[in-house]
This record gives C-alpha cells, structure tokens and sequence, in this order.
C-alpha cells in the first residue's frame, strides 16, 4: 500500500479513537459548575498542586 | 529478601561486593531482555567502598551493599538514560533523580538501567529499540508495562525490588502480570526530580518489590517533600514499614458492587473475593460498597494523559522517531481541544469529592488489578468471559482512574490461574494512608498465594 494511503487510514484510525473517546467524556462535562469546579487556576505565584490555589485565593 | 540480604552482610557471610557480583552476573543472564544499561564499573567501585564503610563500623542501614537496578527514566549521573527510545539514546544527565540519590545515600548499589514500554507511553513493554520485555512465567507472554523490566527481574529474584514510573498503571500492571507487589503511592508522596515525565498531573514514582516489606522499606527511604520538586506534597513522610497485625479487627474493607468485578474473567474475581474472605477471616468487616463510576473517570483521565504527553512532545514531528504506538497516541493527543483538557481538571475536582465521601464508609477497597492476565506477545485482542475487549484498554481499565483521583494504589499477587498465571490484587486506600495499606497487606501476606517464577 503507497505510504500515503497508510497515512490516511492511521489518520482516520486515530480519528475514531478520538471521537469514541468524545461521546463518552462529552456528557460528563454537563455536570460541572463552574461556582464549585472552576476552571483550574495557574500562578506563577502558586508553587503546589495541593492545596495552593485555595491558598493563593485567599 | 533485603532484610536477609541485610542480615547475610552482617553475619560476614558475604560482602556487598559478592552481592553486587552476583546480581550483575544475574542480569548479564538475563533471557528476558529487561536490561538497557549495566552499570558494572561504577556498581563495582561503589560496593568496594560500601564493604571498607562496614568494616569500620560505618553502617547505612538495610539498603547497605544492597544492589538494585531501576526502570531507565530515572536520572542517572553520567549514565545514559534513554526512557527506551530515540530521542532520548544518547541522554547522559548531570545528576541523579532525588529517589536514586535518597537510595544511594542509604547505601543501596545502582547495577543497571532496565527496559520499559517506549517513554514509558504502554503497557506492553514491547520496545521496538531495545528489545520486547518478556513475562518469567511465559516468555510468550507480555510483563506488562511500562516498567515492565523492572517487574520480569524482581520477579526472578534478581533484584529484590526497582524502582518504577506509574502516570495509568505502569507500575501495578507489571506486578500483578509477573507476580510480585507494586505501589503507586498518593500523588505528590514521593519526588519525580530528576525522573522523566510522561503526563505530569498523572505521573506518579514507586517501589516494584518481592515482598510488602521490601516495598514499605523502600517507602522509607524515597518518600517525602522535596524541596527541589514543586510538586512533591509537603506532609512529612511517616513510617511506612509497620509491623503485621495480630488481628484486622475494626478494619472495613469494600468489594465494589459497580464497575471493578464486571467485565473480569471469572478466575480473577473469585481469587479476589477468596482473598476478602481471608480479611474476614482474620476480623475484617468486609461490605459491597457503590463507588464512583470509574468508567467516567477513565475518559477524564485518557483525555488529561492524551494532551499532557501531545504537550511534552509537542516539538517532535519525526514519526521515525517512534514505535507506531506511541506516535499514534501522540498524534490522538495532538486532537484534543483545549476545552477538553480543562474539562477534564475541573472534573479532577468532582471524583476527588466522591472519593472522599466513600473513604468515610471503608478503609480499603479490594478489587482486581487487571481484569485479565498476562497477554501473549501477539494477542492485541483479549477474550474475557466470551467478550473481545483491547488487550491495552482491559490491561489499564481498572487502575487508571487512581492516577486520576491520585489514592494510592497496591498490587499483590493473590493466586493463579490453571495456566499458572498470577493474578493480582489491587487494594486502594485513602490519600496519604500508604502506611496503613502497607500494613493490611503485609498481615494478609502470608494467607496470599505468592506464585515463583524463573
């Protein structure tokens, strides 16, 4: 098979995993709120994973 | 086997160099192609001075003159480190990663540089560079991965245990399908300095051992913060290593009534429900417990893992850089959207609080760490209870979720299947609790069918 052609069909193979992946994750967001999940928070002044936003809130 | 080794030093009937002799003479053997890099020159030099220590009553505790050899993403000053794979072969970092330093002051011997899944982005440790990792119970078989030379070698008794990488079960996969026991610890417990990174919010360092003991005297030595690591959590480190309980009375242990025992093949799940029985046995209360849908968590945590490696590889465009896998899980993560990547954090936050609720009813959750066993090399489609699933999908399906919510996660060979193959156990506890799960486990040990290998 000429390179292109596997090209396209790894192309397409990786698609579908993606798109598999999105019907099942998609719906899950519709349960988030945005006043108790916000978005996560990155500063430069933040230097932990744990617990440090909460911190740099206050 | 350390604390024998330990003892044999001791009583002068061997030297750290004899040991240290032997174990490089096992790997030298090694037909399972789990080795990247011998060390022996500097392992060598390294026990010399370890035995003139002793011998002036100098005494580093029980790594001391205790060879070991560690999956080959750990910094090792001055000796390449390639995470199995072409970008990385000529890597010779400058100094070590905290976990090998906190090892080597402790007095252990670092003899060797092991094989793994490519970038540790797999689970077959099937390395097109360096060779495919075989199983000790059935060289026809996969170890498992990533760290998949580290378990094939403790399981063969040449190390007493290694250190691995776990970012979506790469560190419990390989212990369940090769029989010995794997710790992925709370995230943040112990220092990734130095350790090269997959995904880095899933990324999690941890001991691959022949006994619990082994694996909590290793805990001792390489948890704690790191003050060069800013994201190493800042709770002291406690005792890990706790001595076996008389009785587990007043301890709740939870078989999950969803998701964890569907989908399993029949010889796994009735070898974990036979070890709850023994809990019991011993004053358990065990109880069918509802917990959090972790198929859901899995699609949260594929997404984070898909973009966070897409990220790190950003820049490499080079598809004859990388097996076929690994470039095409790259390529997927090159797709995710960044609403998506965020997303997927916030919702981090939504099963981290139903963990929580669920760790107020029990102290432990019991439940399989693979819901099949080790694959042959050729098989990419499994067969579990007449139903074809991916060997890769099943093979991360029940421990992925816990690098998502970050709980430790420990996996201990609980039986065998008629074909001779290990199943494994995965206990799961609450975040920073290692000690207490160490201890359960090692009181329950000895009521576990352990299965020998090569």
């Amino acid at each position: 098979m000429p390179s292109s052609e596997q090209d396209k069909e790894v192309k397409a193979a990786n698609e579908l995993v993606i798109e598999s992946l999105r019907a099942g994750f998609g719906p899950l967001t519709t349960r988030l709120n945005w006043e108790i999940e916000p978005a996560p928070v990155y500063s430069p002044h933040v230097r932990t994973v744990d617990g440090s936003i909460a911190e740099a809130a206050e | 086997m350390i604390r024998e080794q330990a003892a044999r030093l001791r009583a002068g009937s061997t030297s750290c160099v004899e040991l240290t002799e032997q174990a490089l003479e096992a790997l030298k053997r090694d037909q399972l192609n789990a080795v990247i890099t011998l060390m022996e020159d500097r392992a060598l030099e390294a026990a010399v001075e370890r035995d003139k220590e002793l011998a002036r009553g100098m005494d580093r505790g029980l790594f001391h003159g205790i060879p070991l050899a560690h999956k080959d993403l750990f910094y090792t000053r001055g000796v390449r480190t390639t995470a199995g794979s072409i970008p990385y072969r000529d890597f010779v970092p400058s100094y070590n990663a905290t976990v090998i330093d906190k090892l080597e002051v402790a007095g252990a011997i670092t003899i060797a540089k092991l094989n793994l899944h490519e970038l540790a982005y797999g689970i077959t440790s099937k390395n097109p560079h360096h060779g495919f990792v075989r199983n000790p119970h059935d060289p026809e078989r996969i170890p498992g991965g990533s760290s998949g030379g580290s378990a094939a070698l403790v399981a063969q008794h040449a190390i007493p245990m290694s250190l691995g990488t776990d970012t979506g079960g790469s560190i419990r996969i390989p212990a369940s399908y090769c029989g010995v026991v794997g710790l992925k610890p709370t995230y943040g417990r112990v220092s990734r300095r130095g350790v090269l990174p997959l995904a880095a919010g899933l990324d999690h360092v941890g001991p691959i051992a022949a006994s619990v003991e082994d694996c909590a005297l290793a805990m001792n030595v390489i948890a704690g913060p790191d003050p060069k690591d800013e994201s190493s959590a800042k709770i002291p480190a406690p005792e890990f290593n706790l001595p076996p309980l008389k009785s587990l009375a007043g301890i709740r242990i939870g078989l999950p009534s969803n998701f964890f025992f569907e989908q399993v093949q029949n010889e796994i799940g009735e070898a974990v429900r036979k070890a709850a029985r023994e809990a019991e046995r011993l004053g358990a209360e065990v109880e069918e417990v509802q917990v959090p849908e972790f198929q859901e968590v899995n699609l949260a945590a594929r997404v984070m893992q898909l973009a966070e490696v897409a990220a790190l590889y950003a820049n490499h465009r080079d598809s004859s850089q990388f097996g076929q896998d690994v470039w095409a899980l790259l390529e997927q993560g090159r797709m995710i959207a960044g609403h998506e990547y965020v997303n997927a954090q916030r919702l981090r936050t939504v099963f981290r609080r139903e963990m929580d609720a669920l760790w107020a009813k029990v102290d432990l959750l019991f439940t399989p760490t693979t819901p099949i066993t080790a694959p042959r090399m050729d098989e990419s489609t499994v067969d579990i209870n007449g139903q074809p699933e991916d060997a890769r999908m099943a093979s991360t399906r029940l421990v992925r979720g816990l690098n998502f919510v970050g709980d430790p996660g420990f996996s201990i060979p609980c039986g065998r299947t008629a074909q001779g193959l290990p199943i494994g156990l995965q206990m799961i506890s609450p975040p920073f609790t290692e000690p207490q799960l160490l201890q359960v486990a090692r009181t329950l040990e000895p009521y576990l069918f352990t299965p020998a290998a090569g």
